[in-house]
């Protein structure tokens, strides 16, 4: 059924997608839909929380070989941007259509996106200098990626969206790591 | 003194009646755009409907259709109107010529100013547009990316603004919306203007190298040399605004 969300959301868009383009996307009764949800807005909800239950997943996944900091993160950026790239109709779902879907969704949405901060949050004991970096660095740099991303879906699809990586890297390690270490490692996944 | 005036400058008898029906027009659409952002703001776009806007505005279902084509085109042109208010206010303050880093600095004072003046406003600018359609959205992707020129400009005063990605400025006015965003929706809007130290050192941090890092590796850097102490007045600046 959240397969059949995605396809049906990508071909009608959030606002006009009804319950019947869902089952019949999923092929699956209607019946079996309210067995599982009560709306369209607790279907999106659910398939929204499967979506980055996954990617968290992958996240933690591709960061627990890694020891050090940077590389964690690059790691973690690149599990990420590669789902969303392999899933057009899902990442196009969380990452476009979440905004659209109603004040419920959105909220959500924006408790999602601060779910990555933890990530970030170690690189302050990286940090060169003594001068802490603003409270609120973690919370603007994920709602940054999460812009960045859902522009570039927006825009062009999924097709490109792993030539971000670099740009997208390179941002979140520059307050942490200074530009000029932010932009070596930015080129290092350029090259990969 | 109306005599003296060119003919086409004169006042036309024929066109009072013409022109007072219009202000009154005129009038009447103020009025109900006031009373459809305080609709918006408290229902959200979704659960508001033009019946909740009759109600607030005290007009008729046909006055409402005179103005508006549906509520979405009346989303619309309240979007418009808060959306241009703020902008002026912000406009104003960057108008003065001044160097770009006190532009930014007042130009955000202003922005969060605007907001914290106008909370209404500034759920129905900054929250309920992006859940009203895709003609909403447009229009609220267009004006984030308004600022962009302007923070562009502070590549020039960047010892590595030549070689920064494109991306750096759709990345910092979409980290700084979506702070805002977290405040307007948290209801946190009296206090906004706390943001100003966070969200203008958040905005600046592309722009300007961190002096006390690394002090050793940086004086050997070539880049760098030529640079002297070229931050130096970003920091002081920032200094003086917080």
């Amino acid at each position: 059924l959240i397969a059949g969300l995605a396809v049906a959301v990508g071909e009608h868009g959030y606002n006009d997608v009804t319950i019947t383009h869902i089952t019949e996307a999923a092929s699956v009764s209607r019946r079996a839909f309210y067995e599982h949800f009560e709306s369209k807005e607790d279907c999106f909800l659910a398939a929204f929380e499967v979506v980055v239950g996954h990617i968290h997943q992958l996240v933690d996944e591709a960061m627990e070989p890694i020891p050090d900091w940077p590389h964690q993160v690059l790691a973690a950026l690149r599990a990420i941007l590669g789902f969303l790239s392999s899933e057009p109709n899902l990442a196009h779902l969380c990452l476009v259509d979440s905004m659209a879907a109603g004040p419920a969704v959105a909220e959500r949405f924006r408790a999602t996106v601060q779910t990555f901060i933890p990530l970030l949050e170690p690189g302050r004991a990286e940090r060169a200098s003594a001068r802490p970096l603003p409270d609120s660095t973690e919370d603007s740099l994920v709602g940054a990626v999460a812009s960045l991303l859902s522009r570039s879906i927006a825009a062009g699809g999924t097709a490109r969206l792993l030539e971000l990586l670099p740009d997208v890297s390179e941002f979140v390690l520059t307050p942490y790591l200074g530009p000029e270490e932010a932009r070596r490692l930015a080129l290092e996944v350029a090259e990969d | 003194m109306a005599g003296s005036l060119p003919e086409h400058l004169s006042s036309v008898p024929v066109g009072v009646t013409q022109l007072s029906r219009r202000q009154i027009a005129h009038h009447r659409r103020d009025r109900v755009l006031s009373a459809a952002v305080d609709v918006f703001a408290g229902r959200g776009y979704r659960g508001a409907t033009v019946d909740h806007i009759l109600v607030a505005a005290k007009i008729g279902v046909g006055s409402f259709y005179e103005l508006f084509d549906n509520r979405e085109d009346c989303f619309l042109q309240t979007y418009d109107r808060v959306a241009a208010t703020g902008r002026e206010r912000v406009e104003s303050a960057l108008s003065v010529d001044r160097p770009w880093l006190e532009r930014i600095c007042v130009g955000l004072r202003a922005l969060l100013a605007s907001i914290a003046s106008g909370p209404k406003a500034a759920r129905v600018a900054l929250i309920e547009v992006q859940t009203a359609g895709p003609a909403a959205q447009a229009r609220h992707q267009a004006m984030l990316d308004s600022f962009i020129p302007l923070l562009r400009e502070g590549r020039e005063l960047s010892p590595d603004g030549a070689s920064l990605s494109p991306s750096v400025e759709p990345a910092i006015v979409g980290g700084l919306a979506f702070l805002l965003e977290q405040r307007i929706s948290a209801g946190e809007i009296e206090s906004i203007e706390d943001l100003l130290p966070d969200a203008l050192e958040i905005l600046l941090a592309p722009y300007q190298r961190e002096e006390e890092a690394a002090p050793v590796e940086r004086s050997v850097s070539s880049a760098t040399v030529s640079i002297g102490p070229e931050p130096t007045p970003l920091m002081v600046a920032r200094a003086a605004v917080i």
